[in-house]
């Protein structure tokens, strides 16, 4: 059984942290593509279109016939075979990481491949295969015990290729909003050490302020996204002292582009998702770089939680989809940027909420409840995009068919 | 002509002198501070930003510089008449062409500190302002009436806006009152240390903000988010507060400044 995680023990300031060595990023372009279904929490291997031969790892052809791959859902269970721990390695990562158990398994769906594996499995074990992000992107095969238990996504290697919030301190941008509540919560819920909320201004009370400051994990601090002054005094003061930071910060308004055009809602809606993201980023990312190799406390996400109309647009919020491509567009950037220091971005797309801002949108609608589960069991199950509600998923979906199709549909 | 360069020239010693002081009246323009707050689903203020262009750096090494932005009505600001519905049709009611004339006058110092900070929503009537005239003289045509209220001690805690749940609570004129200043004594305008020349909860009067409504409407100007209003005199005032020159401008931060005798 994996035992219950301890906090960590608080760091002699005279030793010096191991620096952020990272693992090789990818190389070819079949590796990326299997790293895209990973970021989304499929377990998919490339099958022959020719033989119906599975293969892994991925390739370019079929290393049997030939013949063209396609990538397709697999069962996840599979046999360990082998198992072997490294105690000794030239890999500056591993080093860092050491002992390590990796071992050999057989796929149900048929090839043998190497794994990373849980603690609570051993030779002869049925098991469930993920397919995870390692700390560069790459994607990797991951080996669970096939019935989950108490403490399972504590395991030490495994905590390596997810971003769980247990006993870590976490960063929330906007907690005026009640996405930022809700998540604080859910946080807390999930075991995070202390969790720092952000208030642009502390001057204005906001509901059930009162509750979160009663609450001794929850810490109120000034941070406005509008002011590079605010996020880079907040890095200085908090930087060296949170693991994760969620952005929830967002600014909706109606409005379209020609016809009743707003541009000065459509340069606030800027200002807080686009430049607000990248004041947040620019201050916090690289001082939680210079952390995210240690052992005991490594820095590891950044999150960003935005509409999933930043995918297509939407006629109704054009700016505010504007503004959310611009941030989309900023993260996938930040992601490659991160990748360098072993810092995982995550991005958390939402339908509409059920609030006052998206009452011109006909449900089903999302809670702020089930934003703040969604991200909560993205983390702590490693999946790096993650869509919430049926809208955002079916817009997901449609739009990775055909985008322009899917842009066509959401703009009629 | 030969006396008016006698009277300027005695200014300019007076001030190289020290016997005429200067008294700033502006807080200082920052993100931190704070701007009026509407309805959520009216347009709003803009706070003041500021992002750095280069500071000693790749981007400009021997120079420093930013770019700023904000709204017309952040900080420490002048209000035109076409700021409001009423001053929309009024000659010369946008700050580019205002008569620079009208940016320095004098200014009438009304202490209503003690009365606010014991009611918050404290008002100014047409009566208080009889009973002051009563004790204090006349005041006189042209000026700026400056509402010490000693608010600008609150800037930073939550008690300046002092916004709760059915809307903002702070000091200001009522009906009376303003319609006394503009008809019956002239005022130029009205200078307060509140987010607005309005009382917090003015909206609900009748008519709705009526200093706005008002004071604009019959062309005077407005001053707000002023400061140390307490070091300054009844009588004897000097206000200079000439707003940026912004083509059809609704209002403009500034400096203001006060000239008083030392």
């Amino acid at each position: 059984m994996t035992k219950p995680l301890s906090a960590p023990k608080k760091k002699n300031p005279l030793i010096k942290s191991r620096i952020n060595h990272v693992i090789p990023a990818i190389r070819s372009r079949a590796a990326l593509a299997m790293s895209c279904h990973a970021s989304q929490g499929k377990f998919v291997l490339q099958v022959c279109n020719d033989c119906k031969s599975p293969t892994y790892p991925p390739r370019d052809r079929c290393p049997k016939c030939w013949g063209e791959l396609t990538w397709k859902t697999q069962k996840r269970s599979a046999v360990l075979l082998a198992e072997t721990t490294i105690h000794s390695t030239n890999n500056l990562y591993f080093q860092g990481h050491l002992p390590w158990r990796i071992g050999t398994v057989l796929l149900d769906s048929g090839p043998t491949a190497f794994a990373h594996l849980h603690n609570n499995i051993k030779i002869g074990d049925k098991v469930i295969i993920n397919i995870m992000l390692d700390r560069s992107g790459n994607p990797a095969l991951f080996a669970l015990p096939r019935k989950a238990s108490a403490n399972m996504e504590n395991d030490y290697q495994y905590r390596q290729f997810t971003v769980s919030p247990k006993n870590r301190r976490v960063l929330i941008s906007d907690g005026r909003n009640k996405i930022g509540q809700e998540l604080a919560k859910a946080l807390i819920k999930a075991g995070a050490e202390t969790v720092y909320i952000g208030n642009s201004d502390m001057n204005l009370l906001f509901d059930d302020q009162q509750n979160f400051i009663n609450n001794p994990k929850i810490k109120m601090i000034p941070l406005n996204l509008l002011s590079t002054k605010s996020t880079t005094k907040a890095a200085q003061q908090y930087g060296g002292k949170v693991d994760i930071v969620i952005n929830t910060a967002y600014y909706i308004r109606s409005g379209s582009v020609a016809f009743g055009g707003k541009i000065k809602e459509l340069q606030n809606s800027m200002d807080i998702n686009a430049h607000g993201l990248s004041r947040l980023a620019k201050a916090f990312c690289p001082v939680l770089s210079t952390r995210s190799g240690d052992k005991e406390r490594p820095s590891v996400a950044i999150v960003d939680l935005l509409s999933i109309f930043s995918l297509t647009g939407h006629p109704s919020y054009a700016g505010m989809a504007a503004s959310y491509a611009a941030r989309l567009s900023l993260i996938n950037s930040l992601r490659s940027e991160m990748q360098k220091t072993g810092l995982k971005v995550y991005t958390i797309l939402l339908g509409p909420i059920d609030d006052e801002w998206h009452q011109n949108i006909l449900p089903p609608k999302i809670t702020h409840t089930q934003i703040a589960r969604a991200t909560i069991e993205s983390l702590i199950n490693g999946q790096e995009i993650t869509a919430v509600g049926n809208v955002a998923k079916d817009i997901l979906s449609r739009w990775k068919i055909d985008p322009l199709l899917a842009i066509k549909e959401m703009n009629q | 002509m030969k006396e008016k360069t006698h009277i300027l020239a005695e200014l300019a010693q007076a001030i190289s002198e020290d016997s005429i002081k200067i008294i700033d009246l502006s807080n200082t323009l920052s993100p931190e501070f704070p701007v009026i707050i509407l309805p959520a689903e009216f347009g709003q203020c803009e706070q003041f930003k500021m992002e750095t262009v280069s500071q000693y750096d790749e981007n400009g090494p021997a120079w420093y510089w930013n770019s700023i932005s904000m709204n017309e009505h952040t900080g420490t600001h002048f209000d035109a008449p076409a700021h409001w519905v009423t001053g929309r049709d009024i000659p010369n009611n946008t700050v580019e062409s205002i008569p620079v004339k009208n940016f320095v006058a004098p200014a009438v110092v009304i202490d209503i500190s003690k009365e606010s900070s014991t009611n918050p929503d404290f008002l100014i009537t047409k009566k208080y302002l009889l009973e002051w005239e009563k004790f204090h003289g006349k005041i006189p045509a042209k000026n700026w009436i400056a509402l010490r209220t000693d608010w600008y001690k609150l800037v930073g805690t939550e008690k300046y806006l002092n916004m709760q749940k059915d809307g903002a609570h702070s000091p200001g004129p009522d009906k009376s009152a303003v319609e006394f200043l503009v008809f019956e004594r002239d005022c130029l305008g009205l200078a307060v240390e509140t987010i607005g020349t309005d009382a917090g909860q003015a909206f609900d009067f009748d008519p709705p903000l009526p200093a706005h409504s008002i004071l604009h409407g019959n062309g005077r100007y407005g001053l707000q988010c002023l400061k140390n209003l307490d070091k300054l005199p009844t009588f004897g005032s000097i206000f200079i507060a000439n707003p940026l020159k912004i083509e059809q401008g609704s209002g403009s931060p500034l400096r203001v400044l006060a000239l008083v005798d030392g």
